[in-house]
């Protein structure tokens, strides 16, 4: 993996900011909404010409290797301008298992994405279960015991999108043995499981980038309607009660990229990562609760801009691991460094 | 001359203090809630001077460490994790680096050596009873009388003001239109005619700060340190200098393993709410730390750190005031239950350490308008 240099990082995100400003407005949001699209083909496509796709993937795969600390910042930016598209979920994620291979360079160029499973796989009969994004080819990754150990297996299924009330995009999908027994094996044994929690891990961090550039933004736009807005005779950034709201909203966000800073830094230190992601769980989604009630009713319409954050802070502060899993993960292996001292 | 340690790895340069500290500090000062005063303090002003250990962030010309930023961190660092115990110490941290930034010869010569000696020791006379937060509000006066000032007024909050041999103050040297100008800075020994001080007993039972009195001081013209009425700018220099490390989590950190050491035997980890409220203190250390670390390194490399050093002061003391009210909840369930293997002596820590930490949202400038200060730069409003 080639390291980000400061330099990369801001062409990274310079033309990030350049392909979202032409591509990507709460038009497009609402329109997929309205139309109940839960993956957006055209985008995705746009995606892996950009090449955010295979940022994560090898050169083999047609990726540029460039590691988790591009896709952070990457993330970031995503989350500035409050993107809706399952870069982790059907992206990142799946980068981190896939490695080399076919699948991986279809996913590098946009041609496809690629699901996860979630949770427990039922071995026998069919059984309804949730995948982490609904995409279109219907690849589908998932780690399973077919009773040889842990396995990270491939397979092809008709997903069902799932709208939700966040707005955000789910799927469920049917299998049954048969599915399970004809799946493609990518990796067995402890490395899977390894393999695993490492792509876990990444997407829980990658989703903390998303949520602090989320909350930053979630901030400036409530600054921006303080400093507009009068009320009794007065700009609402007047009031001090305000004010001191503000400032506690910018502390939050500041703790959150300081906890995402040290995270990157030592990607070994899963107390770091379990910290990362529970800090931009609740900063993200204390910012935008509180950006809505700065915005008074403004706040609750459909129109303004922050309900969309709101809705993705939602969403994303509970996938990978909500605040409470990760502080309750930090706690259990803060204890147990404790009792090794 | 102390020797310069800056060519030494930060590994050879943190071992050599850390053995230092071993081999001298008394272990019963290892407390990093204590803080030395009086005989204490100066004896170990003293042993840092002659063991070559003294006034680390003052440039080595002037008789300092003159240690680089990234030494100065490491030197702050370690003697945090040994768990020394605060020192006053307006001298080194204060009143040395303003003389070197704005202080005459003479006045360099007069203060500069005694301090790193420990023989004179410093107290500020800045808060004055309507001039708290507000400091600019002081009211002191010091007025021209040929080649002296004559002082009248009152400074209160002044802390160790009894054992000190110095005092350095503001007073109002002129009416001026803004009420930061028209104030300077002086410099005074303590038992000058015309200075009193009468103690102010705190929560903790101590006399640890003072009111103190001018009626008609005398102070010599060459006592002013930098131009007379520019004294507003030459304390806020002072107030600047080694800033960063006001955001260390020390005290939070130190509290933190109290509550987790009471913790144990209490059966608290098993205890739903209070595991929950122990694994939120431990999220918000490891990210005041991260936070504190990123300030580290951004004044080493000399980048903008915009907002970050007031955020760091205030998240650090925040957390440690969070810090003591759950230790102080662990104690009183730790009272209710004789026989659970917390001591007594324990108990009754959780309780100064509670007490202790209160003003820590207060002095230099309250958590309020700390919060004031930083919300003009976040909603920059137009008059």
């Amino acid at each position: 993996m080639a390291a980000l240099s400061s330099d990369d990082r801001q062409m990274l995100v310079d033309s990030a900011e350049t392909l979202l400003a032409r591509a990507h407005n709460g038009a497009r949001l609402r329109r997929l909404r309205d139309q109940g699209i839960a993956f957006d083909a055209g985008f995705w496509r746009l995606m892996g010409d950009a090449g955010w796709l295979g940022l994560r993937l090898p050169e083999a795969a047609g990726g540029s290797d460039l590691g988790a600390a591009a896709a952070v910042a990457l993330a970031e930016v995503m989350g500035r301008h409050a993107v809706p598209d399952p870069y982790v979920a059907a992206c990142h994620l799946p980068a981190v298992l896939l490695g080399d291979s076919d699948v991986g360079a279809a996913l590098a160029t946009g041609e496809i994405g690629v699901a996860v499973m979630e949770g427990e796989v039922p071995l026998r009969g069919p059984a309804e279960v949730a995948v982490g994004a609904t995409v279109p080819g219907g690849e589908i990754l998932l780690l399973a015991d077919r009773g040889n150990g842990a396995e990270i297996l491939l397979l092809r299924l008709a997903i069902a999108p799932e709208l939700r009330a966040d707005g955000g995009a789910g799927g469920r999908v049917s299998v049954t043995a048969r599915d399970l027994a004809a799946a493609d094996v990518l990796l067995a044994g402890s490395a899977a499981l390894g393999l695993w929690q490492k792509a876990r891990d990444e997407a829980a961090l990658v989703t903390a980038g998303y949520l602090t550039g989320l909350a930053r933004q979630a901030l400036a736009l409530s600054v921006e309607h303080l400093l507009q807005r009068e009320q009794f005779g007065q700009k609402l950034a007047q009031f001090q009660v305000l004010q001191h709201r503000v400032v506690d909203l910018r502390i939050g966000v500041r703790l959150a990229e300081a906890a995402l800073g040290a995270a990157l830094a030592a990607p070994e230190d899963r107390m770091r990562l379990h910290a990362a992601k529970a800090r931009a769980s609740a900063v993200a989604s204390a910012t935008t609760r509180q950006a809505v009630q700065l915005h008074g009713a403004l706040g609750f319409t459909d129109e303004a801009a922050i309900g969309l954050y709101l809705k993705l802070a939602m969403h994303h502060a509970q996938a990978f691991g909500s605040e409470a899993a990760h502080r309750t993960a930090h706690a259990r292996l803060s204890r147990e460094a404790r009792n090794a001292a | 001359m102390q020797p310069d340690r800056n060519a030494m790895s930060d590994a050879d340069f943190a071992a050599e203090l850390r053995a230092w500290l071993e081999a001298v500090y008394p272990p019963h000062w290892r407390d990093p809630v204590l803080r030395l005063r009086g005989r204490d303090a100066e004896w170990w002003y003293a042993r840092q001077w002659q063991d070559g250990w003294r006034a680390p962030a003052w440039p080595r010309e002037h008789g300092g460490l003159g240690l680089s930023v990234e030494k100065l961190i490491l030197y702050h660092r370690v003697t945090e994790d040994f768990g020394i115990a605060r020192t006053l110490d307006h001298g080194v941290k204060q009143v040395g680096p303003i003389l070197v930034q704005y202080g005459t010869e003479a006045q360099r010569a007069a203060c500069l050596r005694p301090i790193l000696e420990g023989t004179q020791t410093w107290c500020q006379g800045y808060s004055e009873p309507g001039a708290g937060s507000d400091l600019a509000a002081l009211r002191t006066r010091a007025e021209r009388e040929g080649d002296s000032f004559r002082v009248n007024g009152q400074k209160i909050w002044t802390t160790q003001a009894e054992e000190s041999t110095h005092l350095y103050f503001l007073a109002r040297t002129s009416a001026a239109p803004k009420k930061q100008m028209g104030i300077s800075l002086f410099l005074v020994r303590r038992d000058a005619p015309g200075i009193t001080v009468r103690p102010i007993r705190n929560l903790l039972g101590e006399r640890e700060f003072y009111e103190v009195f001018f009626d008609d001081l005398l102070v010599p013209a060459d006592a002013v340190v930098g131009a007379v009425d520019q004294g507003w700018t030459v304390a806020k220099a002072l107030l600047g200098h080694e800033r960063f490390a006001q955001g260390s989590p020390a005290l939070a950190r130190h509290t933190y393993r109290l509550l987790c050491a009471m913790a144990g035997p209490l059966g608290a980890f098993d205890d739903p709410a209070f595991a929950d409220r122990i694994a939120r203190l431990g999220c918000d250390l490891s990210d005041a730390d991260a936070l504190y670390a990123e300030n580290c390194a951004g004044v080493a490399s000399g980048a903008d750190l915009g907002d970050s050093l007031p955020i760091a002061k205030l998240v650090a003391a925040e957390l440690f005031q969070a810090m003591t009210e759950c230790l102080q909840d662990l104690a009183a369930e730790a009272r209710a239950r004789p026989g659970c293997g917390v001591s007594a002596a324990r108990i009754d820590e959780a309780a100064r350490v509670y007490l202790m930490s209160r003003p820590y949202t207060i002095f230099g400038g309250t958590a309020e308008v700390q919060r004031n200060i930083m919300a003009r730069s976040l909603l920059p409003l137009r008059d």
